[in-house]
């Protein structure tokens, strides 16, 4: 599975939350639709930012939600949500986040050249704020690819 | 680096092969003894297993974790067991030999492959890489190395049949004592001493020959001294190991701790050699085989009024290895004390550094860097954020040209790893911090844009510059 995959159906935009929970639960919903996850891998994100504080949220405004694949992950998959007004994760100086990219792993490393590209992305600073603003899901993935 | 530190250097990788699999030696040394003494047959169908299987797997694992962390210990397994299935003595030195050379064998395969596997078939060629080379290793081992050693054991019986037709019976110590560590002592024991003393027994109604290789005297000297200027594990384990050693006759019990430090085979022969040099200046003999070689067997079977000259030849073996056991346990024991002084003294220095100052990049100073090779990037699951940490340092390492540094990511539940670096995010860092506590940890909260990364690879490439 790589970048090019992701279409418009695995992206929401604007979305609202009312907390941090809300907001993986938010996110993670299409992923739960499409079978991809169970409802058990929703609560282990979510227990592992009470246990473990929101290490996830890997940069400023970004955050990489996910549990371990025993969890319940069923499938590889992945999904991008940006929340408006941004969501504050407890985050400190990450706070708040904006775009949450759900993934669901079932093993250590099959998704790793997934995550190569990814990270190519968001290394790249003004991508990245474009993708926190993008308008539409159609605009987001051509910001992808 | 000298003679003498390469030789302690190469002891204590024996000894780390050794010393981590002790109780199972004991393990093994109760049921056999106990099996044995109670006549039990559920306990006696463990002693073959345990010994041929079990111990030389065990040791061939720790030998090639030694050398390369689990894959290592894993095919050093594999290839063992085939010198096992090639070889109809127990294979100790098959296993200390396959286990460790395994490991290397497949870390230089690694090292050659490293970098040129597509992204995401690592999993799937570092499983088959060990399958591959660990199934021809074994064959290997099976065909050549088994064979090999097993033959040993026709040469040292070669051997010990010229002295006893010379009547250089002492002298067949030099045979004997190495031969038993090396598990090659049932083809003297069964083969030859064994036929040649039951001739003897029709001749004389008694014989010598059954207490060469049977007499406890030897190993309890190694034991003893090991009870008394041992250090550490060996020190306590030898205390139980003298008893299923003297009493139930299991000599394989103290054969780890020569195994451990092998020139202890020379005051095993000397010993040795006088306590058979006290049986014959005073003519005794046994009248059957002691079997097992203990000392209440050996009394049982000891010619009518010959008990009490017999104790004083195991008793002079005994004495004479354990005096002359002594300086070389010293040494050993203490060369190992001083090194690991040594390293929970540079630990400390840099675990006091660390705490004292806040910022984790100020104690650089304490950390050679120019020898980082493994960064392990560490989070909870050890998939989404740890994964995309490492991929993005990776990618930072190449573009500086440290090509040869791997970064891998990794759920902290499996630290400690083999690494000189772990990156993980700050909120982790004490759960890092807890198990792997020999790296240098940095702790990050942007894991994509993070100013550490570039602040490492600066470390580093500075390090090897000025080396």
């Amino acid at each position: 599975m790589l970048l090019e995959t992701i279409t418009a159906q695995d992206v929401q935009i604007g979305l609202h939350a009312k907390n941090w929970e809300d907001a993986i639960r938010q996110a993670a919903a299409p992923l739960l639709a499409s079978g991809a996850i169970q409802q058990s891998y929703i609560d282990g994100m979510i227990t592992s930012v009470h246990e473990n504080g929101p290490y996830f949220v890997l940069a400023k405004g970004l955050a990489l939600a996910h549990a371990r694949p025993e969890c319940g992950a069923v499938r590889l998959a992945l999904n991008f949500t940006t929340f408006d007004p941004p969501v504050s994760f407890g985050a400190g100086e990450n706070d708040p986040v904006r775009l949450v990219i759900t993934l669901a792993a079932t093993d250590p490393d099959s998704h790793l050249d997934l995550l190569g590209e990814l990270a190519e992305v968001l290394m790249d600073e003004s991508r990245m704020q474009q993708l926190f603003s993008a308008a539409s899901p159609e605009a987001f993935c051509a910001l992808l690819g | 680096m000298s003679a003498r530190v390469k030789i302690q250097k190469f002891g204590s990788k024996l000894s780390s092969m050794v010393i981590p699999n002790l109780g199972a030696f004991i393990a093994w040394g109760l049921l056999t003894a106990v099996g044995i003494a109670i006549d039990n047959d559920m306990l006696r169908s463990f002693i073959t297993p345990m010994l041929n299987y079990l111990l030389p797997l065990l040791i061939a694992f720790a030998g090639g974790k030694m050398v390369y962390d689990y894959r290592g210990g894993v095919i050093g397994t594999v290839a063992t067991i085939g010198v096992i299935i090639g070889s109809s003595v127990t294979m100790f030195i098959g296993a200390m030999i396959l286990g460790p050379l395994s490991a290397w064998i497949l870390k230089q395969f690694d090292k050659a492959i490293d970098g040129k596997v597509p992204m995401g078939f690592e999993l799937l060629v570092n499983n088959y890489s060990v399958g591959i080379l660990g199934a021809i290793l074994s064959v290997i081992g099976c065909v050549w190395l088994g064979p090999a050693i097993s033959s040993l054991t026709n040469v040292f019986a070669a051997g010990v049949n010229v002295l006893v037709q010379n009547n250089l019976l002492p002298l067949t110590a030099i045979l004997i004592e190495p031969a038993k560590p090396l598990f090659l002592n049932n083809a003297i024991g069964q083969g030859i001493l064994t036929p040649m003393g039951t001739l003897q027994l029709d001749e004389l109604g008694k014989s010598v020959l059954f207490l060469l290789e049977s007499n406890p005297g030897p190993g309890l000297g190694i034991l003893l001294a090991y009870m008394f200027f041992g250090k550490g594990s060996s020190k306590t384990s030898a205390w139980g190991a003298s008893v299923i050693h003297l009493f139930g006759g299991i000599h394989e019990i103290y054969f780890p701790f020569v195994l451990m430090n092998p020139i202890l085979i020379l005051p095993l022969i000397v010993g040795g050699a006088c306590g058979t040099l006290v049986f014959t200046m005073l003519n005794v003999g046994l009248v059957g085989v002691a079997s097992p070689g203990s000392i209440i067997s050996i009394m049982l079977m000891s010619s009518p009024g010959d008990q009490f000259k017999i104790i004083l030849g195991i008793a002079a073996a005994c004495v004479v290895t354990f005096v002359l056991a002594i300086p070389l346990i010293k040494r050993a024991g203490g060369g190992d004390d001083a090194s690991l002084k040594e390293a929970a003294q540079t630990m400390n220095e840099l675990k006091g550094k660390k705490s004292r100052i806040s910022s984790v990049f100020e104690s650089i100073e304490e950390f050679d860097f120019s020898k980082v090779t493994r960064i392990a990037y560490a989070c909870d699951a050890g998939i989404g954020s740890s994964a995309m940490g490492a991929t993005v340092l990776q990618k930072k390492c190449k573009a500086a040209g440290l090509d040869d540094i791997k970064v891998f990511h990794i759920a902290i539940e499996n630290l400690p790893t083999e690494c000189q670096v772990v990156v993980t995010q700050e909120l982790l860092l004490d759960r890092v911090k807890d198990v792997q506590k020999d790296a240098y940890c940095i702790a990050v909260t942007d894991f994509i844009n993070a100013p550490q990364y570039d602040e490492l690879i600066d470390k580093i490439k500075q390090a090897r510059g000025n080396k």
